[in-house]
């Protein structure tokens, strides 16, 4: 290793030399001692200057981005849940105008400085409050859009439903005490009620779909690395995401051309977009006009995969309604195929095997390591990190189950487990390629079952029984997290609560693309809802 | 009579329901009101309240009972007092045509402009003004009158009517009097029309005469001292269709002008009906004693009447039944008294009993009639009225009839509301309907094919009318699309699926769902699997078991009626749409009452 010395570099003491090497089970020879008294000196002379140099941060101009009115809100402007932190923010002078006048809110693991950012737990140390803003908070301000707040997030987003943040329950739009789904939670909810145009979401294995199929709106997963991760708490880079969530599919591709492209800090984005993947908006605008309006999917070729839709514990509604859409989308002229993946029915257990060694390192101890990305330096883990006894308790269910079996995978199976994991994603992400090869799409439920009701607040309810109550909900979502395809939740009906068929509850299709063919989800979905009003589709009463 | 035009009439009753026209509506009201003032006194005294409160259900069922005693009596009435006396009367119906210009200038014809706005020199008697025949006009006056089986008269023309007001600027107004351009026309009225059932299956009302003359300024009055005119509806073409004077009850009066509204919309010839100011009916009533010498009065080659008066400007069916009853009960009390009746003109307020005095024979204007020296004669040639006749939309009368024949074989009760629905969009999903449900059933026995008509009728009008109301929906004939339905009672008429289930994919499709109905019962696993005769017993020994002392009085009281309570409880218990009626009837016949199977 290149090292740069200087004459009077520091030197540590013997001793503390002779305990570092035995901390690490080692023992030093004699003359080796001296070469590491002057070596670690020398570092940390080095790491001294840099940690109190000025860090490397996107720190907005404040006149140029100002913002106002920052609180939290009570219990009348809180949306029933759905606002973290009200703030105003505009631009006072942007440089496009593909958002001017929408109001966005922001799902509250991305930084939008000077407002505090929970990611869904409070903290026993304070409010984290970042200084900067995270890139897609930029994007948006500069193309007009007004951010109206932080909009809630579930505990270390690590949540399908909406009881598990710090802020409370999220109620579901259309019935109170049913869920919103999770982990953008405050997001769909919002933008259901019209309390904003759109809003910004989070999704690692499901949390901008989930809430989006929940809440009765439009929620995208886009293509890995098509959007800037940079500046939002993430679990591990291979899996996240940040995508958009609207009423309608047109304002969802707007709201993804606002924010897709590489910002030269995020290793997760490639360098180029490959060939027409920018102006989703004006490519599904032009394909809408032009298409005939009976048959606007002639020669599109769907595939209704097996493996997502046969599943034992399958809601028969939502299966109704889905395969209603379905035949909505011959009606439009698509010719529908069934698909076998059979890879499908394993990787979400892939999926949740790979969270607790990267995604609890990166997303609950901030011991962040390894890519070339922006890193939210302020927050990053101090000496050999581990969750106080008070951080564990203020945890939910699945994110004390993924510390548990951190520790547990730390102690039995190290790195293995995750780098096996890693390398299956790469198998099943071929598996997906080689179907969408013959498709245009895959389509499937987005999740299986309608809303579930809230657990409340005070409910002394074990980890075992609320996570066994979501079982399976992330059977659909969770894998194209791990490969990265695109896939749009798109709601299509209105089915019963399974406890009380008087509650009417949205529920959603699921469609796939392939990887940077986010805009061929867009004409699907957009011909469909074109034509289709899904809220007077009602399946099951 | 109101509720009985409105058994007859579907349409008319949501609209009027919806408006708390309802006789029962307002008395339930009242009756709230009074129960609750007692209510507050009762607290006030604390009184038990045990003794005089009387159930809601109760009330209700008073109420009823008492509105149809009342009803009874005036019954009883009206018959004797038809048994002595004979009513007659005529009808006149003033309809405004459905054109774009006036009758003799080229301004627009116009209700919602602003006012004022529409106005050409004539229109205002501007000195050297000329009127100019707008030949468009003719148009829908011919369908009217062709739709009213009138012959047209090849040469017609134009009369001045002369009175002074301020609605009419040039002191006249033109109108056909002496030639009008359609004469000696009928109009055919059945007892579905709403006719009354002393006049029988059908009655034929002949149409004396249809004219054309223009309408008049439109008068708004702000009391005391202000009067604003609108010139806008000056010389609005407006029709005259006069009837002759053989109409002897007051409900078939009614009927005969809700008729002509429907013949005169559905060949498009007016603007709006009669709850829109579009159409407005003077009636003749005149009256005489049965088995007396003849009255001395004719009116429009009908001699031997009574003298008639005139009620003016009725502007709904239920006035002119009103009015009229009013009248002929005023000249009854007149002659009975020893009275003479007189000739005048007659006014009509709705909601009172009485009609009331406009102006008396004395005061009858002169309007001094003459021929308009500005105005050609009217030709029409045959060749245009054999275009009309020819274009004409098929009539109501026919269409009932068609209905009715064997090809679709519907009821009328069924046949009436498809017609008058949607303005005929019903109908055409009906016939939609029956056409693809025809080429489903192809393989079927020609015999089973013959109750597809009526079974569509049923489907269209009352399942999927019933989802529609129930959802307070307007009709759209693409929500469950006319394929859909005829697939829905082709596989009920296989009997691959029960009449439940079939309602329950119709409510499916209704709300939504997009899948094709064979997909849809397969997906849903809705085809019925018929279940075994050992099902079916041990279903209907279950029912029997449970139920003893009914299964007793089936058989010593022959209370057949029961059975279809057990049939309920085999339904409900068995598997949720595989228990078939009839099926099910039958093994409790054989088990209840030893019929062979």
């Amino acid at each position: 290793m290149p090292i740069i010395l200087t004459e009077n570099s520091s030197r540590l003491e013997t001793q503390e030399v002779q305990n570092i090497a035995s901390s690490g089970g080692l023992q030093l020879k004699h003359s080796e001692v001296e070469d590491f008294r002057v070596l670690l000196g020398n570092f940390e002379d080095c790491v001294s200057k840099i940690l109190s140099a000025e860090d490397y941060l996107p720190y907005p101009d404040l006149k140029k981005y100002p913002r106002t009115d920052i609180h939290i809100p009570n219990t009348t402007d809180g949306e029933k849940g759905g606002w973290a932190t009200r703030c105003t923010i505009k631009c006072q002078e942007p440089i496009g105008s593909l958002l001017t006048g929408k109001t966005l809110a922001i799902k509250d693991n991305i930084a939008v400085a000077g407002v505090r950012c929970t990611n869904g737990v409070s903290s026993p140390e304070g409010d984290w409050v970042p200084a900067y803003d995270a890139t897609v908070v930029t994007r948006v301000l500069d193309q007009g859009a007004i951010i109206m707040g932080k909009s809630t997030c579930e505990n270390c987003c690590l949540e399908p439903g909406s009881d598990t943040s710090c802020i409370g329950e999220v109620q579901n739009p259309f019935a109170d005490g049913y869920s919103c789904g999770g982990s953008s939670s405050g997001s769909g909810r919002l933008v259901s009620i019209g309390a904003v145009d759109m809003a910004l979401g989070g999704d690692q294995g499901g949390s901008v779909r989930i809430p989006a199929s929940l809440c009765g709106i439009v929620g995208l997963k886009p293509t890995w690395g098509l959007v800037p991760y940079s500046g939002i708490l993430g679990l591990y880079p291979a899996i996240d995401h940040c995508g958009p969530m609207t009423r309608t599919v047109p304002d969802n591709a707007l709201l993804l051309e606002a924010l897709a492209g590489p910002d030269g800090m995020d290793s997760r984005q490639p360098a180029f977009l490959p060939p027409s993947c920018s102006n989703f908006s004006t490519t599904l605008d032009a394909f809408l006009a032009t298409s005939p309006l009976d048959r606007p999917l002639d020669g599109f070729k769907i595939g209704v995969l097996k493996e997502g839709r046969d599943l034992a514990w399958m809601d028969p509604n939502v299966s109704s309604a889905v395969s209603s859409a379905v035949s909505g989308l011959r009606q439009l002229g698509a010719t529908v195929v069934e698909v076998s993946v059979p890879i499908h029915t394993e990787a979400s257990a892939t999926f949740v095997a790979s969270i607790p060694f990267a995604g609890v390192r990166h997303g609950l101890l901030d011991d962040t390591a390894g890519c070339k990305q922006l890193y939210t330096s302020d927050r990053a883990a101090g000496p050999s990190p581990r969750l106080s006894q008070t951080a564990f308790d203020g945890l939910g269910a699945g994110a004390k189950d993924a510390y548990m079996r951190f520790l547990y995978a730390s102690t039995n199976h190290g790195a293995k487990i995750h780098a096996k994991c890693a390398n299956l994603f790469l198998k099943y992400a071929r598996a997906y390629d080689e179907a969408l090869a013959g498709v245009d799409v895959l389509v499937m439920p987005t999740v299986p079952r309608p809303a579930l009701r809230n657990v409340p607040q005070d409910s002394n309810m074990g980890v075992l029984e609320r996570l066994s109550i979501w079982n399976g909900m992330l059977h659909n979502t969770a894998p194209f997290d791990t490969t990265g395809h695109p896939a749009l939740s798109l709601p299509v009906g209105f089915v019963p609560a399974p406890e009380d068929p008087s509650v009417a509850l949205p529920t959603a299709v699921q469609i796939v693309s392939k990887r940077f063919a986010d805009v061929t989800c867009f004409k699907v979905a957009a011909a469909w809802e074109r034509k289709f009003d899904w809220k007077a589709m009602r399946f099951g009463f | 009579m109101l509720r009985s035009w409105l058994r007859q009439s579907p349409r008319a009753l949501r609209s009027l329901t919806n408006l708390k026209c309802d006789p029962f509506a307002s008395q339930f009201h009242l009756r709230i009101a009074h129960h609750s003032l007692r209510s507050i006194r009762s607290v006030q005294t604390a009184t038990t309240e045990s003794q005089d409160h009387v159930p809601l259900r109760k009330q209700l069922k008073q109420g009823a009972k008492s509105l149809k005693e009342h009803k009874r009596q005036r019954r009883a009435a009206e018959e004797a007092s038809r048994e002595k006396w004979e009513l007659t009367v005529g009808i006149e119906i003033h309809a405004q045509l459905n054109t774009e210009a006036k009758l003799f200038s080229r301004a627009a014809t116009s209700s919602a402009d602003l006012p004022n706005s529409n106005v050409a020199l004539f229109d205002l008697a501007f000195p050297g003004s000329q009127p100019e025949f707008q030949i468009p006009t003719l148009l829908p006056a011919l369908r009217a009158a062709i739709a009213l089986k009138c012959e047209i008269q090849p040469v017609s023309r134009f009369d001045r009517k002369h009175y002074f007001y301020q609605d009419q600027p040039n002191g006249y107004q033109i109108t056909q009097y002496y030639e009008p351009f359609a004469r000696n026309g009928y109009i055919d009225l059945y007892s579905h029309d709403g006719i009354a059932p002393e006049d029988g299956d059908q009655v034929r009302i002949g149409i004396k005469q249809v004219q054309l003359e223009q309408d008049t300024a439109k008068s708004q009055e702000y009391p005391p001292s202000m009067q604003l005119l609108d010139f806008n509806r000056v010389s609005h073409p407006l029709i005259e269709i006069i009837t002759m004077p053989e109409i002897h009850t007051p409900a078939t009066a009614a009927a005969c002008v809700r008729k002509i509204q429907a013949i005169l919309q559905s060949c498009n010839a007016v603007t709006t009906g009669m709850e829109l100011g579009g159409l407005r009916a003077d009636v003749n009533v005149s009256i005489r004693q049965r088995g007396e010498a003849l009255g001395t009065h004719q009116y429009g080659g009908i001699g031997g009447l009574g003298q008639r008066t005139e009620i003016k400007n009725l502007s709904s069916f239920k006035a002119v039944e009103d009015a009229i009853i009013a009248e002929k009960n005023r000249q009854i009390a007149v002659l009975e008294n020893g009275g003479v009746v007189e000739g005048e003109t007659r006014g009509w307020t709705i909601g009172s009993t009485e009609t009331r005095r406009l102006r008396g024979k004395e005061g009858e204007v002169d309007y001094r009639y003459m021929p308009d020296p500005d105005l050609p004669p009217l030709i029409i040639g045959q060749d245009l009225v054999a275009e009309l006749t020819k274009t004409l939309p098929t009539s109501s009368d026919a269409l009932v009839e068609m209905l009715m024949a064997k090809s679709y074989g519907l009821p009328i009760e069924d046949a009436k509301p498809l017609i008058e629905l949607e303005d005929g969009a019903r109908l055409e999903y009906y016939q939609d309907v029956v056409d693809i449900l025809h080429s489903l059933q192809q393989d079927q026995d020609p015999k089973a094919r013959g109750g597809l008509g009526r079974a569509a009728g049923n489907w269209v009008l009352h399942e999927l009318g019933g989802l529609l109301t129930k959802a307070d929906l307007s009709w759209d004939a693409e929500r469950v699309s006319a394929q859909s339905l005829a697939q829905i009672i082709d596989q009920v008429q296989r009997k691959r699926i029960t009449g439940p289930t079939a309602k329950q994919v119709l409510s499916m499709v209704f709300d939504g769902d997009l899948r094709p109905i064979p997909q849809l019962l397969e997906e849903e696993n809705l085809i019925l699997r018929p279940l075994s005769r050992e099902d079916y017993v041990a279903l209907a020994e279950m029912a029997i078991s449970q139920n003893p002392q009914m299964v007793e009085q089936i058989r010593s009281k022959n209370q057949l009626g029961k059975l279809g309570w057990f049939v309920g409880q085999m339904m409900r218990t068995g598997e949720k749409g595989r228990v078939e009626a009839q099926k099910a009837d039958a093994i409790l016949r054989e088990l209840i009452l030893g019929e062979a199977p």
